[in-house]
């Protein structure tokens, strides 16, 4: 099929972009890379009256990595951040992540922010923002503002974000201390949307874990942080954490996630993945920070 | 001059095929042209209490609205009649056409459908094929009687055609085994999904049509309209454009006439163009979902004693071609091994889902996986390795099969052990998770009647006048090297007229792996009528004699006396004043090996395997224990053809159908709720793609048969895809510790196996 009718903007800046936005909030769509929301409308599961299209502003197409943080444009395409050796050297995690996100077509036109936006609860970005951390600004007719990962994914493809703003950066936070981290997700094929998937950081201070992250997709509506596996560890020695407490971790987050049946798979096999996941990310994290667990 | 046979060639219609210049169905436009779009039955089964198209009528841009009404009441079906163009009085599954409409515009078109009212009397649907079996069930067909059938055809309440295979005594071969085991294996309906959807274009001009379509099988689809709409078939002109691929989902007749009455009505030409969702539910090809029940006695050393089989395919709300799916599942119960004594039934039961037949290999694949899952179990039970079970077993020359065809030769050991070799049987330095898995199996080759002519040009160019279908796999293409070869020229000095019924001559079409078989034998005929005419004339002009003549790089020649030559163009074009250089050949087929039918029932002829071809098929696959995902990194692919005639063409055959079958294996398979489909797109139903694609070994051996094809060739297109899927079910098996015995082995199928395992371990 094709889209329905609507009208086209192609904007040079960020305030024309707000301009139109605020115009009609509920009637237009930020286009980036296009990945997700040309297929919506193309199956005329959208039908907006104005296309915002943002890949003309130049100043979206940036990777800022700084000592506590890495900032990433909305129209930086997917492929580049996953390319950047100085993003690579401090979130190791994020060029895994991506890698698994659709194919190299799909990552050479799509960006990160469009992803993390669009907030399909088994996508790979919007777990990998929830786990690292940070912000993203959004920008409307009435000002700026910075929403943070932990409060930006409300619903089934629904954020923080009014209709009137735009997000035209997000923050990704470093972690700080010796940190391991972990990405795994099991799909029909490779490039599908997840099954199940976890994103995890986990830092040591000595032989303490210092910070536990540890995040589901496809395990919802949102991408959902496994809070009471993190406590569980938290505070642990990880020569401590063995079978036992990798078990109680597994429980807990096979508890903690909302799946339903698809066509795909059984909301029971979902629960075991999600444990099972989260076990594998202990493990496989605090190895990569360089414990002898 | 060295023989074009086995080398590496060109296609012709490679380039405008690449670089996007060729044109398929959808890409036809016509002045005038209407849009046809289908309305649906959207329910399982149902009786129509009324029809009301008059709001539909009146609507803009709409130019024709039928329904059964406006077709002749004729029921057709290629082995049993009954199915009717549009549903009349019931509807039997939900992709059952109700009315079509054809309008100016695709969108005026749907709005019009909408617009028709239909009230039904929901029933409730019959959908297992166990209960449709029993004497209780309601029937899909109450009037199942009344209908004609092939010659032949047994049947009976809910069941389309019910066939067995007997040889030897059972019961004896059983009181002879040291063990008896009985396992079930069960499969999912699956596609064909060729990337071009179905389309079809028709436009009458007087009392003729001329209708393009996407079909495989010209001919027979010709046949169905002037059966449907009760006209000559010479006023039916066929045409296919370039074919966007068919693997089976385009044989048979399908929605040409459908469209021709829509274009009768509106006085205008109209074009109807699938959509992927009508893809699935709408079309009467799909791979059967089917139940393998199968029990083998074997001695403690191996030998295999007995077997009895039981096949339920479910064949949907219409026969259509299944029966060939009946026959073949049937024929590769016993696999390419020595069983002495057999008893095999099959049933082809109707059911209120979308109808099955023919994809690439109908009954191959599911009954070779069933089979070769249970070879490996009856050699764990016997405590052998699967190879060395299966070289005790298989079948070897002058043997005999399950129909009792003696084998003249047999090349299953060779490719077994070539195999192995290859993939280094049994395996080391495994990662975790990962392991072997073998399968073997057979495949025949189609005898079948077939056309064709060729002419010279006075250029010295040829050209080839063929009935035969080309649906991707570049058959057509390759009889230019089968024309070339015989006449001393060039392939490339060949065009090709096909696919268009009011040119070539009959053919079967793209179809049963036959067109390389049967029409390179035709063209191998017509192409010698026109060598002989051309040495005659050649011999006349270089005064000397025939006997002397040889044909090589483009000339007639005096053999030893290379000065003595005439290019071919000189003798094509001073035939253009006597008699011309022009030939026809149908390349009479070869009958079936003698067999013996004594006890079988329900046969329709494919009771032998002509030039019978063998594979061996092993896989590496890695299964992951705790999540139960399998990935295939590697597979390796041994096959005998007879005579490989175009190398490249060939490879690329077993490649495409080996990866194309990891998809069943793994990922495909239609979901049902009831009578609905609940993945009908390429979102939720998974094909492999280049993705997850694994690396093949591709070997090909060559046993050339006198009664086959072009040099001994047999068929190619099918066997890729027959053995695959076994050999990966194996692996997983060796992988896991344990079995699955559904089709496609997905990673939560997997993982319920061993979760299973585990709680009968605890």
């Amino acid at each position: 099929m094709k889209p329905p009718p609507f009208k086209y903007h192609a904007c040079r800046t960020i305030d024309e972009a707000v301009g139109i936005l605020d115009s009609d909030p509920d009637g237009s769509k930020v286009l980036a890379g296009g990945q997700s929301l040309v297929p919506v409308l193309n199956l005329r599961l959208a039908a907006p009256d104005n296309l915002v299209d943002i890949n003309s502003i130049e100043s979206l197409d940036h990777i800022r990595v700084q000592p506590d943080h890495v900032a990433i444009g909305a129209g930086t395409r997917q492929y580049v951040v996953e390319r950047s050796d100085q993003l690579h050297s401090v979130l190791p995690v994020v060029r895994e992540a991506l890698s698994h996100v659709g194919h190299s077509q799909i990552r050479n036109r799509g960006t990160v922010v469009g992803s993390i936006c669009h907030a399909d609860p088994a996508a790979e970005m919007p777990a990998v923002f929830l786990t690292v951390g940070g912000e993203v600004t959004a920008h409307s007719a009435a000002g700026t503002r910075t929403i943070g990962s932990d409060d930006f994914f409300e619903s089934y493809l629904t954020t923080a974000l009014e209709p009137n703003e735009i997000v035209t950066q997000v923050k990704f936070d470093i972690p700080s201390g010796r940190t391991g981290w972990y990405f795994e997700e099991v799909a029909r094929r490779h490039g599908d949307f997840a099954i199940l998937g976890v994103v995890a950081l986990v830092s040591l201070e000595g032989d303490t874990v210092s910070r536990a992250r540890i995040t589901i997709f496809g395990g919802g509506a949102t991408p959902l942080r496994m809070t009471a596996a993190e406590q569980l560890i938290t505070g642990a020695k990880a020569s401590d954490i063995g079978g036992d407490l990798l078990e109680r971790a597994a429980i807990e987050a096979s508890a903690a996630v909302r799946p339903t049946d698809d066509i795909h798979a059984s909301a029971d096999y979902r629960r075991h993945v999600a444990g099972l996941l989260t076990r594998r990310a202990v493990t496989r994290s605090l190895e990569r920070a360089g414990s002898p667990a | 001059m060295t023989s074009l046979i086995g080398q590496k060639f060109v296609r012709g219609d490679g380039l405008e095929k690449v670089t996007g210049q060729a044109r398929y169905t959808a890409d036809l436009a016509f002045t005038g042209l209407l849009h046809a779009k289908f309305l649906y039955a959207e329910r399982a089964r149902a009786r129509i209490v009324d029809i009301d198209i008059t709001a539909a009528r009146a609507m803009r841009g709409v130019h024709a609205v039928v329904t059964q009404a406006d077709a002749p009441m004729v029921r057709y079906g290629m082995f049993v009649k009954d199915r009717t163009l549009f549903a009349h009085e019931v509807v039997r599954f939900e992709g059952e056409i109700v009315a079509a409409v054809a309008a100016e515009t695709p969108e005026q078109a749907e709005a019009a459908c909408a617009a028709i009212r239909v009230v039904y009397e929901d029933l409730d649907p019959i959908l297992d094929v166990e209960e449709a079996l029993k004497s209780s069930s309601p029937l899909v067909h109450p009037d199942w009687k009344s209908y004609q059938t092939q010659n032949g055809v047994e049947r009976g309440p809910n069941d389309c055609g019910h066939m067995t295979s007997v040889k030897g005594d059972v019961e004896a071969g059983f009181a002879e085994a040291d063990h008896i085991l009985t396992e079930t294996y069960q499969s999912d309906m699956a596609h064909a999904v060729p990337i071009e959807p179905h389309a079809v274009v028709a436009q009458w001009q007087g009392d003729k049509v001329t209708i393009w379509s996407t079909s495989q099988v010209p001919f027979p689809a010709r046949a169905g309209v002037a059966e449907t709409l009760q006209i000559p078939q010479s006023n039916v002109r066929l045409v296919v454009p370039h074919l966007g691929g068919g693997f089976g989902g385009k044989c048979d007749f399908h929605f040409e006439a459908h469209v021709a009455l829509l274009a009768r009505q509106a006085r205008r030409p109209v074009r109807l163009v699938f959509t992927r969702r009508e893809e699935f539910v709408a079309t009467d090809k799909v791979r059967h979902a089917s139940k393998i029940e199968l029990t083998t006695g074997v001695k403690a050393d191996g030998t295999i004693t007995a077997r009895r089989a039981r096949i339920l395919l479910n064949s949907g709300a219409y026969c259509g071609d299944a029966l060939f799916t009946t026959e073949i599942g049937l024929m590769m119960v016993a696999g390419p091994y020595r069983v002495p004594n057999l008893h095999a039934e099959v049933h082809t039961v109707y059911t209120n889902r979308t109808p099955a037949g023919s994809v690439r290999a109908p009954g191959g694949p599911e009954t070779c996986w069933a089979v070769e899952q249970h070879t490996d179990e009856l050699a764990r039970r016997v405590g052998l390795d699967p190879l060395e079970f299966r070289r005790r077993n298989l079948v070897q020359a002058g043997d005999t099969g399950q129909t009792g065809q003696r084998f003249i030769s047999s090349s299953a050991k060779e490719c077994l052990e070539r195999a192995a070799e290859i993939a280094g049987w049994p395996g080391k330095d495994f990662a975790p998770g990962e392991a072997l898995g073998i399968a073997v199996g057979w495949w025949f080759s189609l005898p079948a009647s077939s056309g064709a002519y060729v002419k010279l040009n006075a250029d010295g160019t040829g050209t080839i006048v063929t009935g035969a279908q080309e649906n991707g796999s570049g058959s057509v293409m390759g009889l230019a090297t089968l024309a070339a070869e015989e006449l001393g020229m060039r392939p490339d000095q060949f065009s090709i007229v096909y696919q268009d019924t009011e040119s070539g001559p009959f053919d079967l079409g793209s179809a049963g792996s036959q067109t390389t078989f049967n029409n390179g034998r035709a063209v191998i005929e017509a192409a010698g009528e026109v060598r002989t005419k051309l040495l005659r004339k050649a011999a006349e002009m270089l005064e000397a004699a025939e006997e002397d003549l040889e044909l090589v790089d483009g000339a007639a020649r005096v053999r030893g006396v290379p000065s003595k030559a005439l290019p071919i163009a000189s003798v094509a074009a001073a035939s253009q004043t006597s008699s011309l250089l022009i030939g026809s050949g149908s390349g009479n087929p070869p009958s079936l090996p003698e067999h013996d039918l004594s006890g079988c029932g329900g046969r329709l002829g494919y009771s032998a395997f002509l030039a019978p071809s063998f594979f061996c098929h092993i896989a590496r696959v890695r299964v992951d224990e705790e999540t139960g995902t399998v990935s295939v990194p590697e597979v390796t692919a041994v096959h005998e053809f007879g005579r490989i005639l175009n190398p490249l063409g060939a490879q690329g055959q077993v490649e495409g159908g080996v990866i194309q079958s990891i998809g069943m294996a793994v990922l495909e398979g239609s979901q049902y709720d009831g009578g609905r489909q609940l993945n009908p797109g390429l979102l939720g139903y998974k094909l492999i793609t280049a993705a997850d694609a694994p690396r093949v070994n591709v070997e090909l051996l060559e046993d050339p048969v006198d009664h086959g094809g072009p040099h001994g060739a047999k068929a190619v297109g099918e066997p890729p895809v027959v053995g695959t899927a076994a050999a990966i079910g194996n692996a997983v098996a060796a992988a896991a510790g344990t079995r699955v015995r559904a089709l496609p082995m997905t990673a939560e199928r997997v993982w319920t196996a061993l979760h299973e395992q585990e709680g009968e371990l605890a």
